[in-house]
């Protein structure tokens, strides 16, 4: 389906009676809807056949999640003004699904200085940015405190800005680095300025698909730890998937639940942010360990619509990701369950060295502009997902929008960002 | 600009040219429409400018909108947030029935059940399906107490107006403007889905359609140009042309409030707000019922009836103006006063105007109460 044909399926769902598209939908999926309509949880089985939904029963899906958005989240389409800082590129790691990594002596390998770091920072501030995102390679040569130092010189200049940063596999390795334990190095993390953990380096949350994707990568039961962890010290992190790569249905459904069962405990996750594999200059798509994944549309709308109403109860906000599908699809996706659109990152490299072409910035009037096309009404938030209305610390100007200068357009990665990190 | 006003008062129908070009003459000319302005008002309205005495029933003051210059919308668990409850609704009716108040001004924000859980649990709690089924029972309880039910709730559908028509004598919406500039970035309505002038004109015309009486208006001084005011009033003719409901338009200036976004922004002057008066009713013409608020501008009243105003809109000597609570309404007696000292004849109305008060426009439900009211301000107002 092209974007026009994708724009009608939403607007005809919309439009549709919900007690027409459920009379249509398989007795299975029907009675998980209703179940889900009545606030009950839904269990694994259903989340996976609402994740596997197709033709009637899909339609079904993407309307009771759009009606479970505007019930739980309302109309409004929230989004962040953030910069996106991927401080190196140099990464040991070698997961198979990045395209972003370089080894330290390739040409195009960088480790940003202080001053580089504090002038994109100082860029961002000014454009009214209230949030960096930071995430990087794991670089063998990094100083031991280096993440710390990291916080401790941007917050010195700039102590107003909310800082969101290290994927729980940097902060595996920082901690590592130094042998401390990860509550002591989160708190220390923390109390060097950092606000919030971007819940990447997630993947699909199971050994033996990781041991596929990146066997070297933090492991399951060490994710979960740190992430538990940061929630238990305050510091919340956001929480993301990877999928359309090697991954059955099943995969996703467990990772769902995962992610579910801990919210239940911790109630420290942000958002749920399901980002989609791009496969162009990846080792995964070279070796032929993954083909030519399903175009845009249906996987995505299965992918939203069954994680707004099986996370529903635990997770409120689920953001889209322009990065991953381009504007346009991403706007179409806030009828399919989705209720935020994510940041305006102004540069953004990883998925675009594994040949993502959306483009590194989005304009805040651009955002408004496709929420309005949606029906809806843009709202800049914070990146805990206080509303703005308007209001900035005080050091924030007006929001941009214009296209930055391309100066800015030199490098890197998205937050909650390529499922890599 | 004189062969303009000569037009008007020929009873012409001004174009929106005509009508810019009015509201944006120079200051020379003001005089000239001012004093064909008023002497249109004279010559249907004569030298008699009303008002109603009305209770201000605030039914919710959450609102899913987020217009920048409000002070009256609250979100759940805010400092005075406050959803009225069938006995308050019940008590304040009582008091201000008491006071000699006819009107029950059902005055609330816009789908709050849209953007709030809390709120729909309250509304669950109160028996109530939708805040339009509340304000349903809320005038059922007003009618009981004595009161005339107007609702102005926001946006309704066809079949809300439908459901309240019943139940209310008239019912309104300010049209405020319809510039979709004010809806962009930085606008005032950046925030306000509610406030799409398509939605808004929309809802007017169905309210023709529904045969419900309306009161409609402009707002002044949230970021639109006299142009854009000249046009919303061309609007307003037009949906009345069509129609016939229009019983009044509002020409209301925006006040600044300390504690809003717009705080600091500049207020319309007196001389603006002549300029939209003097406007409205070289356009929509001699008969139609012209209000501006006495309470947003305590020192203009001469001013306005110079204008071409016959109207000073709802006067509640019980409850404050809930979207203006630092502008208290003035007394009536002292209103009346200075009416006189202009001139002016200052007489109670209802909350439908007498012209409306007939079968097509009216339900015969209302109709006991209404003719008991009518008879008691006298002068055949209904």
């Amino acid at each position: 389906m092209n974007l026009q044909m994708l724009r009608d399926y939403v607007d005809e769902i919309e439009a549709a009676p919900l007690g027409a598209l459920m009379d249509k939908a398989s007795p299975g999926v029907r009675a998980a809807l209703k179940r889900s309509r009545e606030r009950q949880e839904l269990t694994a089985e259903e989340g996976l056949l609402l994740y596997t939904a197709e033709g009637d029963d899909l339609r079904a899906a993407i309307k009771c999640a759009d009606l479970a958005r505007a019930e739980d989240v309302g109309d409004e389409v929230t989004y962040v003004v953030n910069r996106n800082i991927n401080f190196t590129n140099i990464c040991f790691v070698g997961c198979q699904f990045c395209g972003f990594k370089r080894q330290r002596w390739e040409s195009d390998a960088y480790d940003h200085s202080d001053e580089t770091i504090l002038n994109k920072v100082g860029d961002a501030v000014a454009r009214g940015a209230t949030e960096i995102c930071m995430q990087g390679g794991i670089n063998p040569e990094m100083p031991d405190f280096k993440y710390r130092d990291l916080l401790r010189t941007i917050k010195g200049a700039y102590p107003e800005i909310h800082i969101h940063a290290f994927s729980p596999m940097e902060i595996m390795f920082g901690a590592r680095r130094v042998r401390m334990e990860y509550p002591e190095y989160i708190a220390m993390l923390r109390d060097a300025g950092l606000g919030s953990i971007p819940g990447t380096a997630a993947e699909i949350l199971d050994d033996s698909v990781r041991e596929i994707l990146s066997h070297k990568k933090v492991d399951v039961a060490t994710w979960v730890d740190i992430i538990t962890t940061a929630h238990a010290l305050g510091v919340r992190t956001t929480s993301t998937v990877m999928y359309g790569h090697v991954e059955s249905p099943r995969h996703v459904v467990n990772h769902l639940n995962l992610l579910r069962d801990i919210q239940k405990q911790t109630k420290g996750f942000t958002e749920f942010v399901p980002l989609r594999f791009i496969h162009e200059n990846t080792v995964l798509f070279r070796k032929g360990l993954v083909s030519e994944p399903p175009p845009k549309g249906t996987l995505d709308f299965q992918m939203y619509a069954a994680s707004r109403l099986f996370l529903r109860g635990q997770i409120d906000n689920l953001q889209t990701s322009w990065v991953k599908l381009g504007v346009e699809l991403a706007a179409l996706t806030l009828k399919a369950g989705c209720n935020d659109f994510s940041g305006t990152l102004m540069e953004e490299s990883i998925t675009a060295q594994a040949g993502g072409d959306s483009g590194e910035f989005v304009p805040v009037d651009v955002i408004e502009d496709k929420a309005r096309a949606m029906g809806r009404v843009a709202v800049e938030r914070g990146t805990l997902y206080k509303k703005l209305y308007g209001k900035k610390a005080p050091n924030g100007a007006r929001p941009i929008t214009t296209s930055p200068s391309p100066a800015h357009q030199a490098d890197h990665h998205a937050c909650g960002g390529s499922g890599g990190g | 600009m004189r062969e303009i006003l000569d037009r008007a008062s020929d009873g012409a129908r001004l174009s929106e040219a005509d009508a810019i070009a009015l509201i944006e003459c120079a200051a020379d000319d003001l005089p000239a429409l001012l004093a064909a302005a008023g002497a249109l008002r004279d010559r249907s309205k004569g030298r008699v400018v009303t008002y109603s005495r009305k209770v201000f029933l605030p039914v919710t003051n959450l609102c899913r909108d987020r217009c920048t210059y409000c002070t009256f919308r609250k979100d759940p668990g805010e400092p005075g947030a406050w959803t009225m409850t069938p006995a308050e609704i019940a008590q304040w009716s009582r008091r201000g029935r008491a006071l000699g108040c006819r009107e029950a001004l059902m005055c609330l924000g816009d789908k709050p059940e849209v953007a709030f859980k809390e709120y729909r649990e309250t509304l669950a709690r109160l028996g109530a399906s939708s805040t339009i089924d509340y304000v349903a029972r809320a005038c059922e309880v007003a009618l009981d107490e004595g009161l005339l039910p107007h609702t102005n709730a926001g946006i309704m559908s066809r079949d809300e107006m439908t459901m309240l028509r019943p139940l209310n004598v008239s019912m309104g919406l300010m049209l405020e403007n319809v510039s979709t500039r004010l809806r962009g970035s930085g606008g005032v309505h950046q925030w306000a889905p509610d406030k799409e002038p398509a939605v808004r004109l929309r809802m007017i015309a169905e309210a023709g359609e529904a045969r419900v009486p309306f009161t409609t208006g402009i707002l002044l001084g949230i970021g639109e140009t006299p142009a854009e005011r000249a046009q919303s009033l061309v609007a307003i003719r037009d949906l009345n042309e069509r129609f016939g409901h229009i019983q009044e338009v509002i020409i209301q200036n925006f006040r600044a409030k300390p504690e809003i976004a717009m705080a600091d922004a500049p207020e319309p002057d007196a001389m603006e707000m002549a300029r939209a008066i003097a406007t409205a009713r070289m356009v929509l013409g001699p008969k139609m019922n012209v209000q501006a608020p006495p309470n947003l501008s305590p020192n203009e009243i001469e001013m306005f009836l110079a204008a071409g105003i016959n109207d000073w809109g709802g006067i509640s000597p019980l409850s404050k103006d809930y979207v203006n609570p630092e502008a208290p309404w003035p007394h009536i007696a002292r209103l009346a006063e200075r009416c006189a000292r202009a001139g002016f004849d200052l007489r109670e109305r209802l909350a439908i105007y007498p012209e409306y008060v007939d079968d097509y426009w009216v339900d015969p439900k209302l109709r006991p109460a209404l003719d008991r009211h009518g008879a008691e301000i006298g002068g055949g107002a209904s």
